[in-house]
């Protein structure tokens, strides 16, 4: 009946299309084949992790790996949908599981739950793209540095209370195809005035050219250096939130784990002290980052975790399969009495500049 | 390494203050010291559109959890989302109302729904999954459409907050109007206790649009309707005569090949869900587009062009969703209409919109409306349907003459439309109208009748 699929190799099956239809007339069938080929590492199962796991699966990728070495709690539960209400004390991942599987009976997906940092190199290859959330610094600098020169695309995210982030890195050579409206050239006749030599742009008509483009690793994002004279300029562009980021991560290397609701005393005060150091041995004023920073950064908030999984996903999709995508940014959400939604865009050749 | 870009972009929106209330699983009391400090703040005094059962004080926040009702309009893409984000936030109050049962195609994004429960209701799937994951959480659903959802409204008019995910712009002009209609006027003053917000929006691919509405304060959906695009209607001499686009092959066989062969038998109609009148329609727009040396047409597109698919996907919804939680308070302080793009790249962008003077929902102010009394009632007809702000679909027009009312035309009922047909070829002076007269218009597209004046141009 579905003539034109079975045409190709690689069928798609009938029970696939059935599903699949609304987004295969988003981005194509081919786009979904490849999304069905793709093995993805989802690691943390928090509120962030859930809200990912559920748009990758929806979506159709051929497996996906939750690891996740935590206990469930009943602060981690808050945020989480997959996990049951009497689940506390199972692992992480393992309690997302049931849930998980039963969005899409389709893909392959697998609870492991062990520690990240325990993992061998060898085990992040076996991956198309790998996402981590809630994970320490050093880990994500480390991974992100193993897979982007073996071609696996890293995307990392947080929530942070009300603040969440996002950070892709597609590697020195991230090939990807950009739809370009068709430049007719002018005809020979020479019979019409000047206007008809120039080219004209069809819009009717679109040529896909392909391009290469080169991101920036995590490890160069978060080591900026503010001083110089250029990054002035940028500091002025710079939403606070980066600097919120820097501070987390730093609590997280230095704690093992995330600012608590059940120490909030100790942990702000904490927070106020890192926040103090590591602005300054940035170079940074730390007044950039005001005190009330403290109350919003604490837990998972689920509309935040929803909105940062919800582009978080699609940009995995995107970018890991569909080859569209060009940018490599943070995306910094923060509801601290405004909704912020910012993209950052790191300029690599001035930081290169800055170096010397 | 090649430069890249480096550009910021940023907005900035109001927020609800409530939200930070919102955000407690309810019942519990993990409340540390502080945590609620900044949200205090807020919730200590009135603003200018707090609710009536609103009161200010410190125990604000499970007064707001444990007694705002919501309703959610239509569990689908948006819904799903939607009832997950409310009931993970604290609300315990949630009706849902969807008229549709479950298709495999909603398996891709709506996720409260699996493949055993293609058939049944999806306010009752829906429901159901949140009452079991979200302890405390109360959610009723309702199966229904029309009557009954009018009947369901007269009874249920004490809910806080509407939101809808819907899928039709007749439909979500209906809920407007439906909220209009409810609004208390004293001495033609508003008593702002009788306004209901609705929270509405939309996605279709990777686009999105969230929206903020205080019927009789801000805009309406009517007074933005000229945002939403037309409808993609292919002229019919390129569809009869000069097909380019393998859809126009499809809309040949839809609209003129149908209705001449009758492949099913007399008087039935094509069915977009049924896989023989789609196999039967690709057919024969292959032997057209093969006239016509057009490629591209394919089964699926055959489905898309007769059922006006609208491509979705999970994430969009997702995001989309929990823009309206954020819109979505006592305060209701997205000011006002947001628009979200994720093709390439990440774009939103908000603005206010404005609430029309004349709008034909919410002005309260008769609209206007001139014509020659030489034109013919066709005419007015033609109007009321092709104007962009009104986009009517078959209205049915009254007067009173000589203290009486007077049907000028009806359509609705076989019997009345037969009898008032002869009507719209008369003129307006023929029919007794003068200059100043005011026709009731009745419409599918509004709960209330709009009245319009007639002036006379000479």
């Amino acid at each position: 009946m579905i003539d034109m699929i079975e045409k190709e190799d690689n069928v798609i099956s009938e029970e696939e299309a059935a599903q699949y239809d609304r987004q295969i007339r988003l981005w194509g069938l081919e786009a979904q084949k490849r999304l069905r080929g793709s093995r993805v590492l989802l690691v943390g199962l928090r509120g962030l992790g859930a809200e990912v796991a559920k748009n990758l699966i929806l979506a159709g990728v051929k497996g996906l790996t939750l690891l996740d070495h935590e206990q469930v709690t009943e602060e981690s539960r808050r945020a989480q949908f997959l996990i049951p209400v009497d689940a506390d004390g199972q692992n992480q991942a393992q309690a997302s599981l049931e849930r998980a599987q039963f969005l899409n009976p389709m893909v392959e997906v697998k609870a492991d739950t062990d520690q990240v940092e325990t993992k061998s190199d060898d085990f992040f290859l076996q991956f198309d793209a790998v996402c981590l959330t809630g994970c320490s610094r050093d880990l994500m600098v480390r991974v992100d540095q193993l897979c982007a020169s073996k071609n696996i695309k890293v995307f990392c995210g947080d929530i942070f209370g009300y603040h969440g982030y996002m950070f892709s890195d597609l590697g020195q050579e991230h090939h990807y195809v950009e739809e370009k409206a068709k430049v007719v050239k002018p005809s020979e006749q020479a019979n019409d005035g000047p206007e008809v030599k120039k080219p004209k742009i069809d819009l009717n008509e679109t040529t896909m050219v392909k391009k290469t483009a080169s991101f920036c690793s995590l490890k160069e994002a978060l080591e900026i250096d503010w001083t110089s004279d250029d990054s002035k300029a940028r500091l002025k562009r710079t939403p606070p939130e980066y600097f919120l980021l820097q501070v987390l991560l730093k609590f997280r290397t230095d704690k093992g784990r995330n600012p608590d609701p059940c120490s909030f005393a100790e942990d702000s005060l904490l927070l106020l002290q890192i926040r103090d150091d590591v602005l300054e041995a940035m170079g940074v004023n730390p007044e950039l980052l005001p005190d009330s920073f403290v109350s919003y950064c604490f837990s998972e908030m689920a509309p935040v975790c929803a909105v940062v999984g919800g582009v978080l996903g699609q940009e995995i999709v995107k970018i890991a399969v569909l080859h569209v995508l060009v940018t490599s940014y943070f995306k910094l959400e923060c509801i601290n009495g405004n909704i912020y939604m910012g993209i950052w865009h790191l300029d690599i050749s001035r930081m290169n500049k800055t170096l010397i | 390494m090649p430069e890249l870009i480096s550009l910021s972009l940023s907005l900035s929106l109001s927020l609800s203050l409530s939200i930070h209330s919102m955000l407690v699983d309810g019942g519990t009391t993990s409340d540390w010291q502080g945590r609620w400090d900044h949200v205090k703040k807020f919730l200590e005094r009135a603003g200018p559109f707090t609710h009536p059962d609103f009161e200010p004080n410190t125990e604000s926040l499970q007064f707001l959890l444990d007694t705002c009702k919501i309703l959610v309009v239509g569990a689908g893409g948006l819904g799903c989302e939607l009832l997950k984000d409310l009931a993970l936030s604290g609300f315990r109050h949630i009706h849902v109302v969807d008229m549709d049962t479950i298709d495999v195609s909603n398996l891709n994004r709506q996720f409260l729904f699996r493949p055993q429960d293609v058939g049944r209701p999806k306010a009752e799937v829906a429901a159901d999954f949140i009452n079991r994951r979200v302890p405390g959480c109360r959610t009723c659903s309702l199966f229904a459409s029309g009557d009954r959802l009018i009947f369901f409204f007269s009874l249920n008019t004490e809910f806080h907050i509407i939101v809808c995910g819907l899928d039709s712009v007749i439909a979500r002009r209906w809920i407007n109007g439906m909220l209009l209609s409810l609004l208390v006027y004293e001495d033609g003053v508003l008593n702002t206790s009788s306004i209901i917000p609705l929270i509405d929006g939309g996605t279709e691919g990777f686009k999105g649009n969230a929206r903020v509405i205080l019927p009789g304060m801000t805009a309406c959906i009517d007074c933005t309707l000229e945002l939403y695009p037309p409808q993609i209607n292919f002229p019919m001499c390129t569809i009869a005569s000069m097909p380019r686009l393998p859809e126009h092959c499809i809309e040949y066989v839809r609209i003129l090949q149908w209705p001449k062969d009758k492949p099913f038998g007399d008087g039935v109609g094509l069915d977009g869900d049924d896989p023989k009148h789609i196999q039967w329609v690709f057919q024969r727009s292959l032997e057209r587009a093969a006239q016509f040396n057009i490629t591209g047409v394919t089964y699926r597109l055959t489905q898309g062009v007769v059922k006006r698919i609208i491509p979705a996907v999970a994430s969009t919804n997702a995001v989309i969703a929990v823009l309206y939680i954020c819109a979505d308070s006592a305060y209701g302080t997205l000011n006002n209409y947001l628009v979200f793009n994720d093709v390439d790249g990440l774009y939103t962008y908000t603005f206010e919109a404005e609430k029309k003077e004349n709008c034909s929902a919410c002005s309260q102010v008769p609209q206007d409306m001139h014509f020659s009394p030489s034109a013919t009632l066709q005419e007015v007809l033609n109007y009321l349907t092709d104007s962009t702000s009104l986009q009517m679909k078959s209205p049915d027009i009254t007067t009173t003459l000589d203290g009486r009312n007077k049907t000028l035309y009806l359509q609705t009922i076989a019997s009345i439309e037969e009898r008032t047909r002869p009507n719209l070829g008369r003129t307006l002076k023929e029919l007794g109208l003068v200059d100043g007269q005011e026709l009731a218009v009745a419409d599918v597209t509004t709960p209330q009748t709009v009245l319009f004046k007639l002036s006379f141009t000479s």
